[in-house]
Parts: C-alpha cells; sequence; structure tokens
C-alpha cells in the first residue's frame, strides 16, 4: 500500500478497495514501526488523522471527492496548523500552537486530504543537513549515520522511507531539491508566487516557496493542482492560471532543448558525480531532446550573494520572536532588554543566531551598500544569465547537490562547507524559478539526485521532462533496504 | 571591505541590535563570523556596475485590498498561548520608560 | 550677533479608513484592548501583509491637493527597531521611495502676509501599538489596537522659521487633511500628530545649527510652547559659546518646558531595506486621473475666489478658506448681501457671540439664512446696524425671526420725512439753548442734535434722513 503512488491510492480509496481510516491507520503504524529510526516527525496527529480519515470515507461514499480525497499526507513543520503545535524547528515555537491554518494546508484540507503529523526540519529551515533541529537530526533512511539533507529533511526521509505517502516541504536556497536529492525523494520548488507563502513561517521572503516532496513527478503533479494557486493574502502570490498538472505529463520530449551549464561540469565536480548526471543526460537524449553547453557565469556568485539576502530577511523575520506575544520568553526577565536578548538567546539555536548576526551585520548602515544592495545586483546579473539561456533552451540540467549524503555531524564545524552543499540550487531562488530533483542513481549506494530547471511558471514543463524520465527508469522506485518490510 | 577583521566590538554592537547579547556572554560564539563575512566578500568581486538591485524576484505591482473589515474580534484565541503573559487583555512586558524607543 | 531658527515638522496623520493598512482589522478608536488587532496586526509566525487601496487612494488624493508629485513607482521598506509595541521587529513604512515628492502648501500669517512652505515628502506607514504605563503592578501593559493603522507622515522643508509659522502651517494642514476628508482630523485620539525638529544658528551662517527633535505633540498650543522654549534655550546655549546637543526631548506640559528623553542617546540604525513581503507599488496616470476628479476645492483656491469674487482682503480670505464651516455659511449669506457687510458680521458680532457661548458655526443659533434676512433688513433701509444689533441678540435668544421681531418690537426705521420732521422739530424746540449756540456759529453742536433725534426715535429713524432734514431745517 505504500508503494502506491497517489493515483494509485485514489483509485483504490473511490473503488472502496480501501477506507481512508485503513489508509491512514497503515501508515500511522508505519511511524510508530519506523519513525524512532528516522526521527521525521516532530508531531504525529494520530487522534486528527483517523477523524480526518472517517470523513474522508463519508465523503468518498456521497461521491463528493477529488483525487486527494482521503489521502495521507504529512506536512514540514514550518506550515501553520490550526489547533496543532507548529514549532518550525525550533525551540522559540516549541510552546506555538497556531490559530490558523496556512492557506496551502487549508486548500489541501478542503480536499480532504489526512494530515498524518508534521515532519522535522532544520530550525527556521536554516540549514542542508536537518542537523539543526532542536528536536534532533533526522536519519536518512538509506544510512542512518548520513544526513538526509535539509531543510526539508523530515519530510524527504518521511516519503524515502514509505512512512508517508507525500509531503511538503520549503525551498528558500534548496530546501527542498537538496534533501530530496540526499534521500532519493522527487522534490519540486514551484516558481517563486506559484504557492501562497500565508502562513508559512518566513525565513528569507523574496527566497522562500513551498512545494512538493513525492515518490514520482506525477505524484507532484497530482498534488501540485490543488497545492498551488493565487492567494489574496499573499501580496506576493501570482494571480496566473493554474494549468492541470498532470495533462502534459506524458508529452513527448523529443525537440526539447537541455541546457548543461558548463559552471556546473568544472573539475570541481567529482567524477563519479558527473558520470551520473551525463548518463541522466543520456537518457533525455536517448529520448529525442537536444543537450547544449551553456554559460551561467553568475553561478558562482550565487553562493556569497544568497548568504547575504537570505540572512538580511531572516534577521529582520525573526524579530518577531522577541517573547512578548508568543514563542519561548525567558524567566523571571529583569528588564526590556533581559526579555528581549535571553528569550532570544535561549529560544534560538547556534546556526539561527549566526544568521540573524550576519543579516544584521549585512543590513546595518555601514554595509548595506557593500552587501545588500551589491547582493541584489548580482541578483539582477543571475537573473538576466537564466532569461538569456532560456530564450534558446527549454531546460537546465545540474546535479542537485555536489556530494551525496554526508555523515552526521562531519560538517557541523564548518558552516561553508555546509553552505556549498546548495551551490547548484541557490540561484534558482534568486532568480524566483522553478526546479526540480529526481531521483538519478546511487554513489556508494546513496541516492544522487539531478536537478532541471525550468523558465517562470514552467512547471508543466518540469514535471513532464521528469516524468519521462521516470517512465523509462526506476531509481525513483528503490526502497532503502530497512523500510521495504511492512 | 574591511570583512576579515571583526573587531570584539563590533560583533557586541551586532548582537546587541539583534538583541541576543546576554551580558557579555557568549560572544566568543561569534568568532567565525569573519569566516562567513569574507566569505560573502566574495560578491566584491563582481562588476555590478550599472545594474539595478532586483526589486523582487517577482515582477508585478503591489496588489490592493478594498477597504473593508474582515477580522472579528478574537483575542481570547490568540491569547490563550500566551496565558502568562496577559493580564486583562493586555500583554506584559517588564516595566518600560516612557518614550525609551 | 542675531539667530535664526530652523523648524522641520513631521506630521502624522491617521487616515480615514475603515480597515488597517495591511490587515482587515476595524480602524475604529477606543476599541477595548486588543479586540481589534489579528494575527496580522499582532504579528504571527506566516502572517503576510496586503495594501489598503483606500490609504493608497487618500495618500494620492494628499499629493495632488498639495502640488506634489505622485511617484509612479513607490517602494515600501522595513524599519527595524524592537519595541514591545512593534510586533514585528519592524514598522513597515517607505523610505528612499516615498508615494508622494516635493509637494507645497501657502500658509498666511496673520498681518496678512503669505508664506510657501515645502513639502518635502509624504509616506504611508503603518502605526504601531500603544504602551500602557500604568495599573499593571509595576509592568507595562501592551495593547496592539492601533498596530497597523494607516498614516501618512508628512515631512516639511526647513521653512518655516518662527512658532507663529509652524502653527500656520499646521492649521493650514490640518484644516486641508479634513476637507480632503482623508483625516478626523482628531488631536485627543492621535489622528493629527507631530515631530518638531528645531536648530538655530547665526544669521549669516549658512549650515544649520545642531538640531533637537521633540516627539509625538498634538495640541497646536503645546507645539507653539515647545517651539519657542526650544528657540530661546538654543539661542541661550550659542550665545554662552555652548553647543547643542542633537537629542531627542520630550514637551513636559506640566513644567513647560523640554527635557531629553534618555540620559544618553545612541544614533538608532533602522537597518531599512525593501519590504520583500510586498512589490512596488505601481500608481498609473488613471489612477491619479481619477482620484484628482475627487478633489474638493482646495482652501488655497478657496482663498483666491474669495478674494477675486467677494473682494475680500487676503487675511479674511485666508480665514474664512481654512475653515469649511465658516466658509460655506458665508457663503450663504454672500450670495444675497455685499460681502463685506457679511463678512464683517460673521468675524464681529456672529463671532464674538460664538466665542462667548463656546459654541461651533455649526452650533450657531443664528442660521446663515437668518442672518441673511437680517443683513437685507439693513440694506433696504428697514433698520439701521445699531438696532440690526439689537435684532441680532433677540435672533441669538431664540425670539422669533428678523421680521417678527421688527414688527414685535416696533423696530421699523421711520423712513416717512414728515415724521422725521416732526421729531426733530419736537428737539429744536426742546434745546433752544443749543438751537442759539449753533446758529451763533458752534457747528459742533450738529452731532448733538443728530443724537436728540435718533435718541426720541429710538433708533428707528433713518441716520441719512435724518442728516439731510437737520441740515436743511438748521440752514
Amino acid at each position: 500500500m505504500h508503494t502506491k503512488t497517489l493515483l494509485a491510492l485514489s483509485d483504490a480509496l473511490q473503488h472502496k478497495k480501501i477506507s481512508s481510516v485503513e489508509l491512514t491507520q497503515h501508515f500511522l503504524d508505519r511511524i510508530k514501526k519506523f519513525d524512532p529510526l528516522l526521527n521525521a516527525f516532530i508531531t504525529i496527529t494520530e487522534r486528527t488523522a483517523l477523524e480526518e480519515a472517517r470523513k474522508a470515507d463519508e465523503r468518498i461514499s456521497k461521491n463528493k471527492t477529488s483525487p486527494l480525497t482521503g489521502i495521507p499526507i504529512a506536512h514540514k513543520d514550518i506550515f501553520c496548523t490550526a489547533g496543532i503545535k507548529t514549532s518550525c524547528g525550533s525551540k522559540m515555537l516549541d510552546n506555538f500552537v497556531s490559530p490558523y491554518d496556512a492557506t496551502c494546508v487549508q486548500k489541501l484540507k478542503n480536499t480532504g486530504m489526512v494530515l498524518l503529523g508534521k515532519t522535522n526540519m532544520d530550525e527556521f529551515a536554516m540549514g542542508s543537513s536537518n542537523e539543526n533541529s532542536y528536536y534532533g537530526p533526522v536519519k536518512n533512511p538509506w544510512d542512518l549515520d548520513k544526513v538526509p539533507g535539509g531543510s526539508s529533511g523530515g519530510s524527504c526521509a518521511a516519503v524515502a522511507a514509505r512512512i508517508a505517502p507525500i509531503a511538503t516541504g520549503t525551498d528558500t536556497g534548496g530546501s527542498i531539491r537538496q534533501p530530496a536529492a540526499l534521500s532519493g525523494v522527487t522534490g519540486l520548488k514551484p516558481t517563486y508566487g506559484r504557492v501562497s507563502r500565508f502562513g508559512m513561517i518566513a525565513f528569507a521572503s523574496s527566497l522562500d516557496q513551498a512545494g512538493v516532496i513525492a515518490k514520482t513527478a506525477e505524484d507532484v503533479a497530482v498534488l501540485l493542482n490543488d497545492f498551488a494557486g493565487f492567494d489574496p493574502n499573499d501580496s506576493t502570490s501570482a494571480d496566473n492560471p493554474v494549468p492541470d498538472f498532470t495533462a502534459s505529463l506524458n508529452k513527448s520530449i523529443s525537440g526539447l532543448h537541455i541546457g548543461l551549464p558548463k559552471e556546473c561540469f568544472n573539475e570541481q565536480l567529482d567524477a563519479q558525480m558527473a558520470d551520473k548526471i551525463y548518463a541522466a543526460a543520456k537518457e533525455f537524449e536517448k529520448q529525442g531532446a537536444i543537450l547544449h553547453d551553456i554559460d551561467l557565469p553568475m553561478m558562482r556568485a550565487g553562493m556569497p550573494a544568497y548568504y547575504v539576502v537570505a540572512p538580511a530577511e531572516a534577521a529582520s523575520n525573526l524579530a518577531r520572536y522577541d517573547g512578548v506575544r508568543f514563542g519561548h520568553r525567558c524567566d523571571n526577565p529583569k528588564n526590556l532588554e533581559d526579555l528581549y536578548a535571553r528569550s532570544r538567546s535561549e529560544g534560538f539555536g547556534d546556526e539561527v543566531k549566526h544568521r540573524i548576526f550576519t543579516g544584521t551585520y549585512v543590513l546595518s548602515s555601514t554595509h548595506y551598500n557593500a552587501y545588500y544592495i551589491k547582493a541584489q545586483q548580482i541578483r539582477t546579473l543571475i537573473r538576466r544569465d537564466y532569461e538569456a539561456a532560456f530564450k534558446n533552451i527549454d531546460v537546465i540540467l545540474t546535479p542537485t547537490s555536489p556530494t551525496t549524503a554526508f555523515s552526521i555531524g562531519s560538517r557541523m564545524k564548518d558552516r561553508i562547507q555546509m553552505y556549498l552543499s546548495d551551490i547548484f540550487t541557490v540561484t534558482v531562488n534568486l532568480a524566483g524559478l522553478p526546479g526540480i530533483s529526481i531521483p538519478a542513481g546511487f554513489l556508494n549506494d546513496l541516492p544522487v539526485g539531478v536537478q532541471l530547471i525550468g523558465n517562470y511558471f514552467e512547471e508543466s514543463t518540469l514535471l513532464n521532462v521528469a516524468h519521462r524520465y521516470q517512465q523509462a527508469t526506476d531509481w525513483h522506485l528503490k526502497i532503502p533496504e530497512k523500510f521495504r518490510g511492512e | 571591505m574591511t570583512h576579515d577583521k571583526l573587531s570584539p566590538k563590533t560583533i557586541e554592537k551586532i548582537i546587541k541590535m539583534a538583541k541576543l547579547y546576554t551580558d557579555g556572554k557568549g560572544l566568543d560564539k561569534y568568532a567565525d563570523m569573519a569566516h562567513i563575512l569574507k566569505f560573502i566578500g566574495q560578491i566584491d568581486q563582481i562588476d555590478t556596475t550599472d545594474v539595478p538591485p532586483m526589486e523582487h524576484p517577482f515582477s508585478a505591482s503591489q496588489r490592493l485590498r478594498e477597504d473593508v473589515v474582515t477580522e472579528i474580534n478574537q483575542r481570547d484565541l490568540y491569547q490563550s498561548i500566551a496565558l502568562d503573559r496577559v493580564d486583562a487583555g493586555v500583554y506584559l512586558v517588564p516595566q518600560v520608560i516612557e518614550g525609551e524607543k | 550677533m542675531n539667530w535664526k531658527a530652523t523648524i522641520g515638522l513631521e506630521v502624522h496623520v491617521q487616515l480615514k479608513t475603515k480597515s488597517k493598512m495591511f490587515s482587515g482589522s476595524a480602524a475604529s478608536f477606543g476599541a477595548e484592548p486588543n479586540s481589534q488587532a489579528s494575527i496580522i496586526d499582532l504579528g504571527f509566525p506566516g502572517t503576510l501583509p496586503v495594501l489598503n487601496k483606500t490609504a493608497v487612494d487618500m495618500a494620492i488624493k494628499f499629493g495632488l491637493a498639495v502640488d506634489a508629485t505622485v511617484a509612479h513607482e513607490s517602494i515600501f521598506a522595513r524599519k527595524n527597531y524592537f519595541y514591545p509595541d512593534l510586533p514585528k521587529g519592524y514598522q513597515i513604512s517607505q523610505h528612499s521611495h516615498p508615494i508622494v515628492q516635493n509637494g507645497y502648501l501657502d500658509i498666511v500669517l496673520n498681518d496678512g502676509t503669505s508664506k510657501k512652505i515645502g513639502i518635502t515628502r509624504a509616506h504611508l506607514e503603518e502605526d504601531s501599538g500603544k504602551s500602557l504605563h500604568e495599573d499593571f503592578h509595576g509592568k507595562t501593559g501592551i495593547d496592539l489596537n492601533r498596530a497597523g493603522m494607516p498614516l501618512l507622515e508628512i515631512v516639511s522643508e526647513p521653512d518655516i522659521a518662527s512658532a507663529e509659522e509652524a502653527v500656520a502651517y499646521l492649521k493650514t494642514l490640518h484644516t486641508l487633511v479634513q476637507q480632503l476628508d482623508i483625516c478626523t482630523g482628531n488631536m485627543q485620539e492621535g489622528a493629527f500628530r507631530c515631530d518638531v525638529n528645531i536648530s538655530v544658528r547665526p544669521k549669516h551662517q549658512k549650515e544649520f545649527g545642531t538640531r533637537t527633535e521633540t516627539k509625538n505633540l498634538n495640541s497646536f498650543r503645546f507645539i507653539e510652547r515647545t517651539i519657542n522654549y526650544e528657540i530661546e534655550r538654543q539661542t541661550n546655549i550659542l550665545k554662552n559659546g555652548g553647543t547643542v546637543i542633537q537629542q531627542t526631548l520630550l514637551f513636559d506640559v506640566a513644567k513647560n518646558e523640554t527635557r531629553p528623553l534618555r540620559a544618553k542617546e545612541e544614533a538608532t540604525d533602522y537597518r531599512y531595506f525593501p519590504e520583500p513581503d510586498l512589490l512596488p507599488l505601481k500608481i498609473t496616470h488613471e489612477m491619479i486621473q481619477k482620484i484628482s476628479t475627487q478633489i474638493p476645492e482646495l482652501p488655497k483656491e478657496k482663498r483666491e475666489r474669495f478674494a477675486k469674487d467677494y473682494k475680500l482682503n487676503n487675511y479674511i480670505a485666508n480665514l474664512l478658506a481654512n475653515n469649511q464651516d465658516m466658509s460655506s455659511y458665508f457663503e450663504t449669506v454672500a450670495k444675497k448681501i455685499d460681502p463685506t457687510l457679511a463678512a464683517n458680521w460673521i468675524f464681529g458680532e456672529l463671532s464674538a457671540a460664538l466665542n462667548k457661548a463656546e459654541l461651533s458655526i455649526r452650533q450657531s443659533p443664528v442660521s446663515a439664512t437668518e442672518l441673511t434676512r437680517l443683513l437685507a433688513r439693513i440694506e433696504d433701509g428697514t433698520i439701521s446696524g445699531k438696532i440690526a444689533k439689537t435684532i441680532f441678540e433677540r435672533l441669538w435668544s431664540g425670539d422669533g425671526t428678523t421680521d417678527e421681531i421688527i414688527e414685535k418690537q416696533g423696530l421699523k426705521q421711520v423712513t416717512d420725512g414728515n415724521a422725521i420732521e416732526k421729531i426733530i422739530d419736537q428737539v429744536l424746540q426742546d434745546n433752544p439753548d443749543e438751537l442759539a449756540a449753533y446758529r451763533a456759529g458752534k457747528d459742533r453742536l450738529f452731532g448733538f442734535f443728530v443724537g436728540q433725534v435718533m435718541q426720541l426715535s429710538k433708533g428707528k429713524a433713518n441716520p441719512q434722513q435724518v442728516n439731510d432734514l437737520l441740515k436743511k431745517k438748521l440752514s
């Protein structure tokens, strides 16, 4: 049951081969059995899940359904869920029960989906390994000594271990695609503005985007149909038509132009990794796509520019955690300054505090032009690079991350080494483009991900290309050994 | 750019501004910030003459909301997660001296 | 040495919208603490702002009214600082690209001269909440109903040189925002409040002196007192060779003095940057065009029209133009009555009576229509100006209409020549000595006879006729 695609589950539910309660119980049982190994969940909503499943079964019996009715899902703990703890992986929000649902949570609730629980993540989505969680690190299902990637590590590990059929994530610099690659699942970051940010706890407002983590591109498309769309409560939400993302999945990719940026395939890329990515490119070529070498000269400026812009916005976004209206408050504050400083330094973890430091520094009046404005100028250059590239090609192909999953603890001492896991993903966020990571083989028994980048609002193209790849390969069907049993 | 130097005084100033400073404690935690600043300082090498800063990745105009009241009083719900720090509907903080902004 | 003061004013005008700047919370005043604070106003995690259209329209309207440039693209910025009544830890404001730029306001001073005061900019921003310092057992209470209320901050050029000019500017602005219907103008409720920047320098020095800023003044009287006090204080320091310290002050109403807000002041670094939760605000030509049709006659235009059409002097024209109620009262009367006579009565008898009774012109017991009737009786010679004053008192006490009072009290002017002649004859007969003296050449006694005739007629004799007939009799 846990290996079935969303459409197969939907079919089973509609034809009453299984009830939503049974399906939900099945996944709850798997979570109980396997999550102690993974630590993928912060909160498991067993009671409400079964209630929601019962309601879904009622809807199914009355034929008032959507393809998603009765299907369980896990939300990254960054999405506000009414009446349920929403921690954002932080001690700061350990006591925060949201009074409202995020717009995208509400939209999926309306379809009759069942919430299994809230998944673990790097604190405030700041991290590439899921080691920065107040609730402890998440383990990679392929090797429990390795990280699953981050920040949506809980969602990716849960889908990879098949303890959730599908999950949501967020991506600010690679936080869906990088853990999807390291965990061997499919993860889509849509175009900035495609999915509402209302109710998604902000890390960096101009970069954050909600997306989907699933077993297959087809599953992503099915969920995205209801997950995406305009939201009047988000000023940065796009009022663009939402196509049926499943409609074009099977379209032929013959004649499609795929660009391989020279800047990603240089001597710095591990040769074995490069082979895997080229092999994926070859598969597209086999199906009639035309490969091109392209230039994205600003790629190398992406990392430092990202680590200016994201912390700047984060420092400001995280100023609201002051111990006054919600969140952690220190004991017996002596005065106002003490209330602020202790609540914040106790409530935030190390990485978060470091990024607040960077952000405060680059926004301070003496450094603003040299760092913040400069980084925003680089964003313009990055966008121009992509715009130029998309004049001649349809999709860009890169490795998702330079390496496979690394050992827990191995990069915690060296922040910059950690940051570089996102070297191929951050420019996509800086430009606001859509990107997807799909499983493309294994290196030393650890999954490798290939990233496809599309033009603005071209998620359909990405899903089509990814789906065609998955029709021809079976990397996405592999399940880590420990989690294969019932 | 002077990113490879980061004096304890600057560190103190920044963490005070960010309200993370507690009585001189934890200053040493930020010692490696010099590396980070050096790392992000690489942007200095890019020529951005006459390049406009990106205003926003989503190029559209700000949408406007009709001026209608859509909210109802939900104070009790919103304050239910802060019962230890509210009294008679107001949030309590340590005494603030008038105008100390 | 002569000294010169420069004053800059930052006025916070609370816009008269139904809902807040960035949320659908009610924007009314005086509700239970935190009952009008939504998750957006409270800065809950995940919440986002959406801009109120009416607030934008109002800012455009203001920009057009002060001949300013309305920016085709303006940008919201975050002003970052920590304070318990600032829920998000930043205020959404506008920094480098405000919606309104480079306008001006004409003010008229007490001596009737006009002065142009530049308006550097006006920008949209959200208000903060309120800190309540009493009744919480040594703690401070935070009420966030005001958080997110829409403000237009209007910043003047350093063109203002005295308290008189500052108050004239503020009163003109205060009237303007009410006439534009973008602000209640209620200063007690803080809907119109002001920060005052003051510096003093030697008259011939080019650069400005060091300035102080006095925050949050919400009465014209306090503003005037603050400015006068502060100019004197700074001048005295400079005279004695001292230096003025740049600082933020509070005006202590009880002591009638300014004093520093804090012991030591560190320059605040607000770390402004473009608000990434909002997009650049683009204002089209069509939007501006549409709003320009909604602008009522502005005080400046009204003043010019009054001076031209009614031949009023600049000072009176300005007083009327800056008081909507008074000018509409005036225009009702001046439609039928000589405008100078109308203005003299409105600023004379009527204003005196209103002041004494502490009433506004809207509450006047004598309506514009009634005053028109009264003044018409002067113009058609039915009554004299003096009698009119008596009738006005009756009208004020509600003793009936002008004509009823004239009728009832027999106040109608005597214009019958024969009747007046009879009275004159009586007066001449009663005062033989004065008559003899006049005839002997004491011309000054003419006035005495006029007075006697008027007295005998109980003021009803037409003064012109009395003059003419008396001259004839005495010649």
